[in-house]
């Protein structure tokens, strides 16, 4: 089957450099490349879907070529108009960078605020804290080894969950957290934004007194760090005695 | 009222951890040891509450067994105006074989007896006294777990027949750090069990557990 030829034009696009700014709305296209020479920008890299484009349509004084047997014809001539200029290409991105408007200190919009959504993450962490409930923890604490109770804290929270702090964490059923500073996260979730972990961190615990726990909903609640207690079968079985 | 010497030394013992004598007294009036053994089972009580599965019930004989020994061996440790030959005599073994209840009683008291061979050692290493206490030890051996003891010709059929116990004992060979015992067939497998996979936080000089 013969080639479509129109697979292997390739096209050009000729600028004054001054008018480089009309260039803005193909910036992105990332198959570009620009070359300047004599005071023009040269580019070229464009497919045929893309030199049909409204976007290059709408660049004003431009000139459009396409090559053919090594000359440059102007786009819907029969006659080459001149050879194919030996250039140095560069990226597009590279050759027209963004330029960031200048501040503006007239601007007052400081009252705007931003929301912490807490998504899934694919940052692997280590679980250091676990929330589970009396039942499951009794379960597993009535035969557990003490070695692995050592190095746990723990704490009731509404009279039924219970928050065991510390690792290794215990192989029963909860939900697990890792650790940000005093911050513990769902295990597989972290905030969107999460640079701002810190900032929102030292808003909420200026002091770190506190554990901060999130659930995957964006709620938190707080518990004091030290309510915690050495976990062992004998604080377990008087504290559920308590309760009961 | 006359000064209970016997029932002091105890309690000084189970709650600070410390032995004060008050001469040398080795005769132990009947009425205390009534008194001896209600605070032994109140502290018994008060431990179980950490002792997983199901607890062995308290052992009044053998546990006042085990606070006399420790209460005479650390009188002869201190004023020993005794015959070799008398030592027997007065620290006498315990009247029937060791059952789990009668183990984890005597151990209230007899788990002080390790840290007492030691600072026999210190004074006199041929001492005889040292003998008649190891013996002790190799027999109530879930209370030498931390001393030095051969471990390869102790008796561990009773650890084995009760859960809570074994446990218990588990827990102490880790605890102690003991890689003769754990390195047990016996003990091997179940110390791996205990372990998990974190083998290497919990004990790290653990290697030879590797298979």
């Amino acid at each position: 089957m013969a080639e479509d030829i129109t697979n292997d034009l390739n096209y050009y696009l000729e600028i004054e450099e001054s008018r480089r700014v009309d260039l803005g709305t193909i910036r992105a296209w990332q198959n570009l490349k620009v070359a300047t020479a004599k005071g023009k920008l040269w580019l070229t890299g464009f497919d045929r879907e893309q030199i049909n484009a409204v976007e290059v349509k709408s660049i004003p004084y431009k000139t459009l070529y396409k090559v053919q047997k090594g000359k440059l014809y102007l786009l819907d001539s029969l006659l080459p108009d001149r050879n194919i200029p030996n250039l140095l290409w560069t990226p597009i991105e590279r050759a027209l960078p963004v330029e960031l408007p200048s501040l503006n200190h007239n601007y007052f919009g400081v009252e705007e605020q931003m929301k912490m959504d807490i998504v899934p993450s694919e940052n692997e962490s280590e679980a250091i804290a676990m929330l589970t409930n009396i039942q499951s923890l009794k379960q597993y604490i009535k035969t557990a080894p003490k070695v692995r109770l050592n190095p746990l804290k723990w704490v009731v929270l509404n009279g039924e969950d219970i928050l065991i702090v510390g690792k290794p964490i215990l192989p029963i059923q909860g939900i697990t957290y890792w650790r940000y500073n005093n911050f513990l996260l769902p295990t597989g979730f972290d905030f969107d934004l999460y640079s701002l972990k810190q900032n929102l961190e030292k808003r909420l615990n200026p002091n770190p007194t506190h554990w901060i726990i999130w659930n995957e909903d964006n709620n938190y609640f707080d518990i004091e760090k030290n309510k915690l207690k050495p976990l062992s079968l004998s604080s377990f079985r008087q504290t559920t005695e308590k309760i009961q | 009222m006359k000064k209970q010497y016997f029932l002091q030394v105890v309690q000084a013992l189970r709650v600070s951890e410390e032995i004060v004598l008050y001469g040398h007294r080795l005769e132990i009036p009947p009425k205390e040891t009534e008194a001896v053994i209600s605070f032994l089972e109140n502290e018994y009580q008060k431990e179980i509450l950490d002792y997983p599965y199901k607890v062995p019930r308290f052992d009044k004989e053998a546990a006042l067994w085990a606070a006399k020994i420790i209460y005479i061996a650390a009188q002869l440790i201190l004023y020993r105006k005794d015959e070799a030959a008398d030592l027997v005599r007065l620290l006498p073994d315990y009247i029937s074989t060791p059952s789990p209840s009668s183990i984890v009683s005597v151990d209230l008291c007899l788990r002080f007896l390790p840290q007492m061979i030691l600072q026999l050692k210190l004074i006199d290493v041929e001492d005889p006294l040292i003998d008649v206490l190891e013996k002790k030890l190799s027999i109530w051996h879930y209370s030498g777990i931390r001393y030095d003891l051969n471990v390869e010709e102790l008796d561990y059929t009773i650890i084995n027949s009760n859960a809570c116990l074994e446990q218990l004992y588990l827990n102490r060979i880790v605890h102690f750090k003991n890689k003769m015992l754990a390195n047990l067939p016996i003990f091997k497998d179940k110390i791996n069990a205990n372990l998990g996979l974190y083998k290497k936080e919990f004990w790290s000089e653990l290697e030879d557990l590797k298979n």
